[in-house]
């Protein structure tokens, strides 16, 4: 009996923990977003591109200073197929388009400006940012929150194909 | 005439009643991680049922606060939340709107469902929009409390309770008083 219950609960447990975050081989669900001009971007758009998915906001620290390495990282690979789709939760669009301006950031933007509400949030249950999805050619979910040079290294190996 | 008179005089006690009470507060959240940058204190602050909306605030690096029309703000409940969320609070202003009170140093002011006590000498009169930044323990970081929790005022911002401070006279021993500067 209480065995039972413990492979009940343990099952619960890893439900849980597999519904916490995308699984890695699955495909990524779409992106439809507004960009700084008003467009929309979309995620399957990109296909056939290696797409960083990078969850970040004005007010996030930590987001900055990831900016900043991600600013380094971009031209590398930029011409030989990786696209970085930058998701701002800004509430106010304008923060997100100051602080765009002054990290200097040229890949693609998007805002979804619900801050820990916004859909995207939501449906790529983000619990703290910045939180990072590298994603393949075929739209696979194949990493996540990569280090600087790790993910230098998936480039390397994912772009030299 | 007379209808519209009276109109007159119920639209302005809604009116007073309803502007004598916190309307929003600037907490900042401090632990070893961003505390803006994950969700947990934003759930936690949110399922509070006296507050409206949370929102990161950039030039205060805080949490924006906005209080339930006609609800009663509790910074206890606020520190507790943070705390339970791996985080604490390093600093809490409350935006209070006054009207026209008086403030002795004998006697904390009833305000809202709390007890607040102003640290000065003299009588302080209160009126319109003011900031109130909470001294006590729990509602600063420790430096923070070290530096201003001296002398005979150290016991009573430790503990906050009515027993350990001396305006706390006559009431309750364990009546809750928050300790504010403007």
């Amino acid at each position: 009996m209480n065995l039972r219950k413990s492979i009940l609960f343990l099952l619960v447990l890893v439900t849980l923990q597999a519904a916490a975050q995308p699984k890695y081989g699955k495909m990524a669900e779409e992106i439809a977003l507004p960009s700084l001009t008003g467009d929309t971007i979309t995620l399957s758009s990109l296909k056939g591109k290696v797409v960083l998915i990078d969850f970040w906001a004005s007010w996030c620290g930590p987001c900055r200073i990831s900016n900043k390495q991600l600013v380094k990282i971009y031209p590398k690979y930029k011409d030989k197929g990786f696209e970085i789709l930058g998701i701002s939760v800004d509430e106010d669009p304008a923060h997100w388009k100051k602080a765009v301006s002054k990290d200097k950031i040229n890949w693609l933007q998007v805002n979804d400006n619900g801050g820990w509400d916004a859909k995207t949030v939501q449906a790529w249950q983000i619990s703290a940012i910045p939180t990072s999805f590298l994603v393949d050619k075929d739209g696979r979910l194949i990493g996540m929150d990569l280090p600087p040079k790790e993910l230098e290294k998936a480039l390397d190996a994912l772009l030299a194909k | 005439m007379m209808r519209n008179l009276v109109l007159f005089f119920l639209l302005t006690i809604s009116f007073l009643t309803a502007s004598a009470q916190f309307k929003s507060a600037f907490m900042r959240a401090e632990g070893f991680t961003c505390a803006l940058c994950s969700n947990v204190v934003y759930k936690a602050l949110e399922k509070l049922p006296f507050i409206d909306s949370v929102s990161p605030d950039v030039e205060h690096a805080s949490f924006l606060i906005h209080f339930r029309e006609g609800a009663q703000a509790d910074p206890d409940a606020i520190r507790k939340a943070v705390e339970v969320a791996g985080f604490s609070v390093g600093e809490l202003k409350m935006i209070a709107r006054f009207n026209n009170v008086v403030a002795s140093p004998g006697k904390p002011l009833e305000y809202e469902g709390i007890r607040i006590h102003f640290f000065g000498n003299g009588e302080t009169g209160l009126d319109g929009e003011r900031t109130l930044t909470f001294m006590d323990k729990g509602f600063v970081t420790l430096k923070e409390f070290k530096r201003t929790a001296t002398g005979d005022r150290a016991a009573c911002l430790q503990s906050g309770r009515a027993s350990r401070c001396p305006e706390g006279k006559g009431l309750d021993p364990n009546a809750r008083i928050y300790h504010v500067s403007l």
